[in-house]
């Protein structure tokens, strides 16, 4: 068996496995492992697991994950998501279906201390969703609206696809995160016009608006300073070049646990659940990274990952359409597959595919952050694109009395708003770009 | 479930304890990573003296981090599988297919365990060092073996309690 068939055999079996409900993690290990032996041997293959698991996971930078991870876990429980709510909705009250534009922006701004997009979803619905359906708003755009605005976490820095994706490739996190805020505008920006046209052709579907007095304005916006406070020390610090993402994400940390004490929300006990959330989806993650390092590991040897670079930049056909079928292909993956995995497992095959193509002369690092922002956009599109919508499924199981197919009729014209900017980030990478290059 | 009628054995709980300690000693060290990190900021900024090698202390740390975490995240269950294709399938098929989804899981984290804990044996004989701190290498290296070795044990207990032998305790 040539090499390149044992790559392609090893690429089959993990999706056999996967298919059989083996965890992906495993589903990834198992293959690598059996790769490995073929191609270089059992002595080998002992050696390299002696010291991969470690130096895979004893990097500096992968220590963001937990830590944002955890900041967001404080922020969960510092009862911050009913004064951002409060503020939102008095802020676009005054239009119809504005209830529905608070969620989303009240998930915008969660999601830019969370990086968790589940943790978004849950914690903005439970304040907006009841006061949504109290109201009158349908249960279809109720969810379908703060569905959609939970991908926000996943949008938003410090978004764990992100963090990975940077470590995966070696990007510096700071620029990636840099990257990440235009495109999450556009996208707030395209949910709030979305559903303004929802309003327009169904009124049925929301209330009358009524607007906030200026003193409500007020008197909500001064609840919401711990939330702008963070925001400001960590991503100002971050940014401004005062400290290392991992740095920020430390003292986001003692800054989210300080306010959620002053704010007497924190007890032993959330303290706890705050540590096991972040225990489990970090372990998770973890997992997958080691699985993924281990397929990626033989495929490399392999070289599967070169002669495909090779091959497909010999194909005569534009590099934009290459990517647009990349594109394609992973709203196809997302819907068997979970985002996390689906990245761990393709980008490492894929990057060298994408820094050997000629994208508008864009260099290599303005490419990686380019195609990272473009791999997120994806991700973001399946956390609620059918049938396995990540999003719909926690809304779902928060309001029980909404049919999960109501909501993802619901999700259309979010799913539009998505295609479409996802389109233009395709064809103007100077979306993702242009604040990294004006603010470094 | 076929599996409730059998008697306890109590393994769960005992497990259960074990994966929340691993968690918790997980969580300290990561809290004690941001603290560090802290103090090193605010030594940088205002004493001009930060920690030195406090990133190698993040980078220790975060395997034993991780390490910690894993067991937890099996014990709860929470590796992604991808459920797409068998929903359609029997309870029974779908007990038999993570049966064999566990074992492997047994037998992944096995191997890693018993070639992290060589790797520690080898990097002690050889007195590797970090760069800054001269702290020995061998020590985060035995610090994952108790939490891989945890992983283990409950991928084998899991995969028994998915083939029907022994009783999965409600926890």
């Amino acid at each position: 068996m040539s090499t390149m068939s044992i790559g392609l055999a090893m690429f089959g079996a993990m999706l056999a496995l996967m298919a059989v409900r083996v965890p992906i993690a495993i589903a990834m290990f198992v293959p690598g492992a059996l790769g490995y032996l073929a191609l270089s041997g059992w002595f080998p293959l002992l050696s390299h697991l002696k010291g991969a698991v470690y130096s895979r996971v004893s990097i500096y930078d992968l220590s963001v994950i937990p830590l944002f991870m955890l900041m967001g876990a404080f922020a969960v429980h510092g009862g911050l998501s009913k004064a951002l709510f409060d503020f939102a909705n008095a802020l676009l009250g005054r239009f119809k279906g504005g209830m529905a534009m608070a969620g989303v922006l009240a998930c915008a701004a969660f999601g830019s201390i969370s990086g968790s997009t589940v943790a978004t979803t849950a914690t903005i619905a439970q304040v907006a969703y009841p006061e949504m359906r109290r109201i009158n708003y349908s249960g279809r755009l109720a969810t379908a609206a703060l569905a959609a605005g939970g991908t926000m976490g996943v949008l938003l820095p410090p978004s764990v696809t992100l963090m990975v994706y940077a470590i995966l490739t070696e990007q510096n996190i700071t620029k990636m995160f840099l990257a990440a805020y235009i495109p999450a505008l556009i996208a707030a920006v395209g949910y709030l016009i979305a559903i303004a046209v929802i309003v327009r052709i169904h009124p049925e579907q929301a209330p009358q608006a009524k607007a906030a007095t200026s003193s409500e304005l007020l008197s909500t916006a001064l609840n919401v300073w711990p939330i702008a406070a963070i925001f400001l020390v960590v991503f100002g610090g971050i940014y401004g070049g005062f400290f290392t993402a991992t740095e920020g994400a430390a003292i986001g940390n003692v800054l989210t646990f300080a306010i959620t004490l002053l704010r007497r929300e924190m007890s032993f006990d959330k303290l706890v659940a705050s540590i096991r959330t972040t225990a489990q989806t970090s372990g998770m993650i973890f997992l997958i990274f080691i699985g993924a390092d281990m397929i990626n590991a033989s495929l490399a040897l392999s070289q599967l990952p070169a002669q495909l670079a090779d091959m497909v930049s010999h194909l005569q056909i534009s590099p934009l359409v290459v990517m647009a079928g990349i594109m394609i292909f992973y709203i196809i993956l997302g819907c068997v597959m979970d985002e996390m995995s689906m990245i761990l497992l393709t980008v490492p095959t894929l990057f060298p595919v994408i820094l050997g193509m000629d994208f508008f002369g864009l260099n290599p690092s303005d490419k990686a952050l380019w195609f990272g922002i473009l791999i997120l956009t994806v991700c973001e599109i399946g956390m609620i694109f059918p049938p396995v919508g990540l999003n719909v499924y926690i809304m779902n199981g928060l309001a029980k009395d909404v049919p999960m197919a109501e909501t993802y009729k619901g999700v259309v014209p979010f799913l539009i708003t998505d295609g479409i900017r996802l389109a233009l980030l395709i064809a103007f990478p100077a979306i993702s770009l242009w604040l990294v290059h004006a603010l470094t | 479930m076929s599996e409730t009628q059998k008697p306890s054995s109590g393994l769960d709980r005992v497990l259960q304890t074990l994966c929340d300690a691993s968690a918790t000693i997980g969580g300290v060290v990561l809290v004690a990573i941001a603290c560090v990190t802290v103090v090193s900021v605010i030594g940088r900024a205002f004493f001009s003296h930060p920690i030195l090698g406090d990133v190698e202390l993040v980078q220790l740390g975060c395997a034993v981090v991780v390490a910690s975490f894993l067991p937890y995240t099996q014990f709860r269950r929470a590796n992604i599988i991808v459920d797409f294709f068998t929903t359609g399938t029997s309870e029974k098929t779908q007990s038999r297919l993570d049966a064999f989804g566990t074992l492997l899981y047994t037998l992944v984290l096995g191997l890693v365990a018993w070639r992290v804990t060589v790797g520690g044996i080898d990097i002690k004989a050889n007195q590797e060092t970090s760069m800054l701190m001269a702290l020995p290498l061998w020590i985060p290296y035995m610090l994952m073996v108790p939490g891989l070795v945890l992983c283990a044990l409950i991928g084998l207990v899991q995969t028994l309690q998915h083939l029907g032998l022994i009783a999965k305790d409600a926890v």
